[in-house]
């Protein structure tokens, strides 16, 4: 049947259409033209690439090496100065260490308890489907809204949590929590929001690599012998290790960029301590220094490709391995 | 809504005349595209290859890829040209009814539906010569400028006429994108505005927009806490501690859980306030690009902040998460009997609805040290003219209607907004729809503005994070300022 058609490249090597009468190294004209076919309906997604993706990454490079102007108009060329004040200033250490310890902490927290989730999720019981509805929520809320509200319920005078300790005579009217005015309270809190938000994108992915882990496996197992722990320990995880690492960078890069979820939640405060890479150069955009938030921003760039070398990397080998 | 009063158009007396010249120059200039529109397609033109190529093509037979490829060409130029077309189109009809100016003016959501109706009256009164039309810019100041810098950044006339904020006139001023208004204005123009309305746009010496509604820091007391310990309003640091730390023993009992609220929140307004305690002790931050921000005085301005929390502990140990809103919240319930807060407060606070102090509020300069006075930091929105506006003439009788007594009157009587002119906030029939305006107009008179940089973004986001780094507890007055002096003390 297939011949009737034009002829794919597996078609044609397997038939030896084009190969068999061309010298090696050349195609034939229709597979000449078939190429030519593809760049150009390539095109206009490699356009959009560029236009998207691949020029604002090369004028962020471009402005990081400028200083000066205003809101990036009449900026002027400064080398590595812009890095140079970065390397000195103690506000993007700060940042950068808050910004690291962020992703550490919650990305393990989001794995651990998104995979929990998507196991519980997995068992076979009654209103399952309930509970995987619930598990995605957070995720459906915008971080945004999901920040302003977790601010709401924490606030010193009239949120939720304060009250509720109130009611319960833990503490009184004039003793209140000042739970986003203190540092450790504010980040701890911070913490648990991000763990509470992006576990459930984890459970997802990580329901989905269940579920594509066949029956028979376990019964191999059961039948063998093996404990529920050791099951998941022996097959389970190492079975799930793509749909784990593609989650974990994700995540990460994620975790590396965040933005709305500290901004709508502390916005940095108390004073800088809650303060991430993100915030950062938001605050010296709005500032008009184009050149200095490029600078943070290329920061953020080079240690996201770097993961990104990383997944690509792990998923080349995971594939391979198969 | 529309009174006879502003129906009687008596702004043509401010307004100038508008330049007959320099709109036919205009459209002359703005024609200029069409004659090389002509100019192109002669047979001289470097673009006459591409005519004759045409002809060629059209003996060829018409394959099906030829069609198409002709008809993209075809599109790709049709676009390219369609602006030239279609401005061309517009300079011969502006020309053909030369008179009617069309201006847009860019500002903020207004609920009351003042705004529209303003700007109705406008557009009936000159009918046929101006129409503004009023686009609505969204609630939230971050994105608004975000929409000026873009129009200002492509260079673009529209909009003609900007409302924008007090701490804007210098950053769009300085890189050129507002037109100075002087000529419109003198020195007796300007004595009809509170003086802070009027010096709020001046910019290295010109000036470049007018207040039309005013906001400003004001000290809010309860009356009927202060007759009872005293009776005398303190309006010294040392005399308001006292009397706070006196009310809040005195009044435990009937819920005064602390003596002065400020704002402390990581938001703009603690800068504000850190300014107003300042200049309440003789202090400045001096002038653009030689700012000082550490010596004694402000220092101690900030320390006297820190240490109504952490030493006196007159103010709620949770003041660096407290906004103005958090403020009146706490204020309406009673728990204290001192406030420092913008003046959108004083209808909630005396609301018996909402407030348990209603009726016992009262508002005064804010406090300051032995021997000064008190300056309330200034807010409220500015009306300037875009410098790329073609219809300057015309925008500026627009903004001169605006800040008219009438429709300045209006205003405040149907949307609640404190004009810029004392004629109307102390007007007897204004301050009988608006009662509190009888309080405000000596505080109005005394409000200073924040330092006119064209870099503020800089200035305050720095010092909010330190601000509220101190109020925090977590560094000294002097170190956190010391740290900051370097950021903002060149800052223009």
């Amino acid at each position: 049947m297939q011949a009737t058609f034009a002829p794919t490249d597996e078609v044609r090597e397997s038939t030896g259409m084009s190969g068999a009468a061309l010298p090696p190294g050349r195609r034939g004209p229709l597979a000449r033209r078939e190429e030519r076919l593809a760049f150009a309906m390539l095109t206009p997604v490699l356009l959009a690439l560029f236009a998207l993706g691949l020029y604002p990454a090369i004028t962020t490079v471009w402005y990081s090496l400028q200083s000066g102007g205003y809101q990036g108009i009449n900026t002027s060329y400064a080398g590595f100065a812009n890095y140079i004040r970065l390397f000195h200033d103690p506000l993007f250490w700060s940042s950068l260490r808050f910004s690291l310890l962020f992703s550490i902490i919650t990305v393990s927290g989001q794995m651990i308890l998104g995979t929990a989730l998507a196991l519980f999720a997995n068992a076979k019981f009654p209103g399952r489907w309930v509970l995987r509805a619930a598990i995605l929520f957070p995720w459906a809320i915008p971080t945004a809204t999901n920040s302003v509200i977790w601010a709401y319920m924490f606030n010193y005078q009239y949120g939720l949590f304060n009250s509720i300790l109130i009611h319960l005579h833990v503490i009184t009217p004039a003793t209140t929590i000042n739970w986003l005015g203190g540092t450790t309270s504010a980040t701890v809190l911070i913490y648990i929001i991000a763990i509470w938000k992006a576990n459930s994108l984890v459970a997802l992915l990580v329901l989905a690599g269940l579920q594509s882990i066949p029956d028979e496996i376990y019964e191999a197992a059961r039948v063998d012998g093996a404990t529920y722990f050791q099951t998941l320990w022996r097959v389970t995880l190492p079975l799930l290790r793509p749909t784990l690492i593609v989650a974990l960078i994700v995540r990460i890069i994620e975790s590396l960029q965040a933005f709305d979820i500290i901004s709508a939640f502390t916005n940095g405060s108390p004073g800088t301590s809650t303060q991430n890479l993100g915030l950062y150069i938001y605050s010296e955009i709005s500032n008009g220094d184009f050149g200095y938030s490029s600078t943070i921003a290329t920061v953020v760039m080079v240690l996201t490709v770097a993961f990104i070398f990383f997944y690509l990397r792990t998923l080349t080998r995971s594939a391979s391995a198969r | 809504m529309v009174s006879d009063e502003r129906a009687a158009p008596d702004h043509f007396s401010h307004a100038c005349v508008v330049r007959k010249k320099g709109d036919c120059m205009a459209v002359n200039d703005a024609s200029q595209p069409t004659t090389s529109g002509h100019e192109a397609s002669s047979p001289s033109a470097p673009g006459t290859g591409a005519s004759w190529s045409l002809l060629d093509d059209l003996k060829t037979p018409l394959s099906r890829r030829r069609l198409l490829s002709r008809g993209v060409i075809a599109g790709i130029g049709a676009t390219a040209l369609g602006p030239l077309i279609l401005s061309a189109c517009g300079t011969s009809s502006s020309a053909a009814k030369k008179g009617l100016v069309n201006l847009t003016y860019y500002a903020l959501q207004d609920n009351t539906g003042e705004q529209t109706a303003e700007v109705n009256l406008f557009n009936q009164q000159y009918a046929g010569k101006i129409h503004v039309d009023y686009q609505v810019l969204p609630t939230v100041a971050t994105d608004q400028y975000q929409k000026f810098v873009t129009a200002f950044q492509s260079q673009s006339g529209s909009p003609d006429v900007v409302h924008i904020d007090v701490t804007w006139p210098a950053q769009f001023a300085i890189p050129g994108w507002l037109a100075p208004i002087d000529h419109y204005v003198n020195a007796q123009y300007l004595t009809q505005f509170f003086p802070s309305a009027g010096t709020v746009g001046k910019v290295n010496g010109k000036l470049y927009g007018i207040q039309r509604y005013m906001d400003i820091g004001m000290f809010y007391y309860r009356t009927d806490l202060v007759k009872k310990y005293g009776g005398t309003l303190p309006t010294t640091r040392d005399a308001l501690t006292a009397m706070a730390q006196q009310i809040m023993q005195g009044e435990a009992a009937n819920g005064v859980t602390t003596g002065i609220l400020f704002p402390g929140k990581k938001i703009e307004a603690i800068v504000d306030h850190w300014l107003e305690n300042l200049w309440g002790a003789g202090g400045d931050i001096g002038t653009p690009g030689n700012l000082q921000v550490n010596g004694q005085t402000q220092i101690d301005a900030l320390q006297f902040m820190h240490d109504l929390i952490y030493t006196s502990k007159l103010s709620p140990s949770g003041t660096n998460t407290l906004a103005p809103a958090d403020l009146l919240a706490l204020f309406q319930k009673g728990a204290a009997p001192f406030m420092r807060n913008w003046t959108f407060a004083y209808t909630p606070a005396n609301d018996p609805k909402a407030s348990k102090v209603a009726g016992n509020v009262g508002v005064a300069p804010m406090w300051s040290t032995a021997g000064n006075q008190g300056h309330g930091c200034t807010g409220g929105w500015v009306l300037g003219i875009n410098a790329f506006s073609q219809n300057k003439d015309e925008a500026w009788t627009f903004i001169d209607f605006l800040l008219s007594q009438s429709t300045q009157k209006s205003m405040s009587e149907n949307a609640g907004l404190i004009s810029s002119r004392p004629d109307v906030v102390n007007d007897p029939t204004v301050q009988a729809k608006i009662p509190y305006f009888s309080q405000i107009g000596t505080i109005l008179g005394s409000g200073f503005n924040r330092p006119p940089l064209q870099n503020y973004n800089a200035f305050t986001t720095p010092m909010q994070a330190a601000i509220n780094g101190v109020l925090s507890n977590q560094m000294s007055a002097a170190d956190a300022l010391n740290g900051v002096q370097s950021q903002v003390g060149a800052i223009k």
